[in-house]
């Protein structure tokens, strides 16, 4: 960080290189921010600070559908009220958000953290596709067995190769693979569509 | 379709330019390094969204900019008249925080996409440098095919974008594939995104080749005073129909897909080459077939421009081929291209340079640059709007 003057005492240039280390977020804003906070009451920093802290100590992926949570397994996975036999497979935990908040769905989720990318250096193995995979192989005894895997992946290129990838190897599973209808703008991100969109792409999914 | 007004800030050398320009002929004349192919290549980025050649955008933005701001910017803006009425284009240019770009494009004071630009000004830009499309690396014959195609085809540049972005990832897994085993349906999903956009590239970019040497075969008939014929000819690097032989036949119509085949055909036969050269791919880490791969040879009279061809005549074949994409663009978008020519007259003989002046005399807006006035004929000045560039400042001269 070249622009950093050496007269700042170490804890505001270790709080500046840390903000600098956040996407979007260059130097110019992130100097910004440590300023801010600098002025702000010390109650606005060290709520913030615990905020982060609980980020990790406290929360951890569902063992069922490896969204975050505070308790494993999760609310959804747990809600007797919802269809097991259906997952709805998504990129992110906040594409869970945007997919309940269009109430079009009752079954449970399964969240990849991220899509396959090798220019990323982002391969199945570095996403929850093994987990998802032995979701649906469970036998019966081992729950209601999984009668249809919608992915809900986003339309951008590497969504749709990494839906395409899971199809794959759902092939002879048993269950039904269907994928969101094309309401969804293409290039477009599942957390942006608006709840109309979203529950008439539920609707309208096509087996794969 | 005619520029009425180019309006540039911090383009180039120029940091505020605000010039009227009249349909037909327009002649800027200027010392060396005073701003004629600055101007030529803002109206080139207006079309395009970005320079001819690769350069970067960031060049394009004024040295000094950044004193005044903290964030440099430039802005290009043009008025137009097109067959539909008259519109409005601008695209904004700024350094953003860490280095990074951003880009706007307007329509009509709309935010759009870059896709939205193709079909709203379209250009022919002939410079000095581009007597290398013939002889030069097949990349520039590439880049030349996919820009002239990006400015009418929007079905072009969607599935060019396709093909290159599965492009970079099948590579890069190709890549990984030389330090751990890859999963075979990791690779076939990529083929799958890849197979079709790369068959759409090259079915497109032939029969924009077809129809151009269609066109330009005249054009350089008469710029060779009936000497020479000349064929551009499309060469996929991925061809199921290839001829056995290296020498070219008449082709009447090379703008079809090769005898019998459609393109789910061309999509097999693809994927069988892919499966064909896996071996070799995963030991060399990349992607061996495929349309970038392509190539474009310019044969006249049976020989190949590209290694026995003259430089005159390397340039009379670039010069055919550009004033053919004047009509081959007025085909595809039903309206007339904005031809820029920068410095061409200075390298053509006196009988091609009169061939060229009659061929642009009646165009709807044709913008020539040159360091001296005095290589065009009495009758073409008179014809023409004349501007004189001094440092970034263009001013009209007194017509008379
Ligand atoms: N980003 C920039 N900011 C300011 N000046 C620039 C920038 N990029 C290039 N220039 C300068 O602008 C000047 C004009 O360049 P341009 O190529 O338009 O001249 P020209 O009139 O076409 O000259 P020639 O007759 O030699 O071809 C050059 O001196 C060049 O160094
Ligand atoms: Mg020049
Ligand atoms: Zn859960």
């Amino acid at each position: 960080m070249p622009q950093i003057n050496k007269t700042l005492p170490p804890s505001v240039t270790r709080l500046i290189d840390a903000l600098s280390q956040l996407p979007g977020i260059g130097p110019k804003s992130a100097s910004r921010l440590a300023y801010y906070l600098l002025r702000a009451p010390a109650e606005e920093s060290v709520g913030l600070a615990d905020a982060l802290r609980d980020l990790k100590a406290r929360t951890r992926f569902c063992s069922i559908c490896q969204n975050i949570t505070e308790s494993n397994p999760c609310d959804v996975c747990t809600d007797p009220t919802r269809d097991r036999g259906v997952i709805c497979v998504v990129e992110e935990p906040l594409d869970v958000t945007a997919v309940e908040r269009s109430r079009g769905f009752t079954g449970l989720y399964h969240v990849l953290h991220g899509v396959i990318s090798p220019m990323n250096g982002v391969g199945p193995d570095d996403l929850k596709v093994r987990e998802l995979l032995g979701r649906v192989a469970a036998g019966p005894g081992e729950g209601t067995p999984v009668r249809e895997v919608i992915l809900a992946t986003n339309p951008t290129l590497e969504g749709e190769n990494t839906a395409a990838y899971i199809q794959r190897k759902l092939a002879g599973s048993g269950a039904r693979v269907t994928r969101l209808a094309r309401g969804l703008p293409v290039g477009g991100d599942l957390e942006y569509a608006d709840e109309v969109t979203l529950s008439r792409a539920l609707e309208g999914r096509q087996v794969m | 379709m005619i520029i009425r007004h180019l309006s540039l800030t911090n383009v180039r050398l120029y940091a505020r330019l605000e010039l009227d320009l009249p349909g037909g002929l327009s002649i800027i004349q200027g010392d060396n390094a005073q701003g004629k192919t600055s101007l030529l290549e803002a109206i080139y980025y207006l079309a395009t969204s970005h320079s001819p050649h690769g350069t970067l955008d960031r060049q394009i933005i004024r040295w000094g900019a950044e004193e005044e701001a903290p964030y440099p910017y430039a802005i290009l803006k043009s008025d137009l008249q097109r067959r539909d009425g008259p519109h409005m284009l601008e695209i904004g240019i700024q350094r953003a925080e860490g280095n990074r770009m951003r880009k706007e494009i307007r329509i009509d004071h709309i935010n759009k996409r870059g896709i939205d630009l193709v079909g709203q000004l379209a250009v022919v830009l002939f410079l000095p440098g581009d007597v290398d499309l013939v002889s030069g690396a097949p990349a520039l014959r590439r880049d030349y095919l996919d820009d002239a195609l990006s400015q009418v085809d929007a079905g072009y540049v969607r599935a060019l974008e396709q093909y290159n972005r599965a492009l970079t990832q099948r590579n890069a897994l190709l890549r990984q594939a030389q330090e751990r085993r890859i999963d075979p349906d990791e690779l076939e999903v990529w083929n799958d995104q890849m197979v079709p956009a790369g068959v759409e590239v090259a079915l497109r970019r032939r029969e924009a080749v077809g129809q151009l040497t269609r066109l330009a075969a005249p054009v350089h008939r008469d710029l060779s005073n009936n000497r020479e014929y000349l064929q551009i000819v499309y060469q996929p690097n991925f061809d199921p129909a290839a001829p056995p032989s290296t020498t070219y036949q008449l082709e009447l119509d090379n703008t079809r897909p090769p005898t019998g085949m459609d393109s789910a055909d061309l999509q097999t036969a693809f994927r069988a080459a892919l499966a064909e050269r896996q071996r070799d791919e995963m030991a060399r880490g990349m992607t061996l077939v495929g349309p970038h791969r392509d190539d474009m040879r310019f044969i006249a009279n049976g020989i190949d421009l590209g290694e026995y061809g003259s430089r005159g005549q390397q340039r009379t074949a670039v010069l055919a081929l550009k004033l053919a994409e004047v009509s081959w663009m007025r085909d595809r978008i039903g309206d007339e291209p904005v031809l820029l020519l920068d410095e061409v007259l200075a390298e053509l003989d006196p009988g091609r340079r009169q061939s060229l002046l009659m061929r642009i005399a009646n165009s709807h807006q044709t913008i020539v640059t040159t360091t001296d006035i005095n290589r065009f004929d009495q009758d073409f000045v008179r014809k023409a709007g004349i501007f004189t560039v001094n440092s970034g400042i263009v001013t009209k001269n007194a017509q008379g």
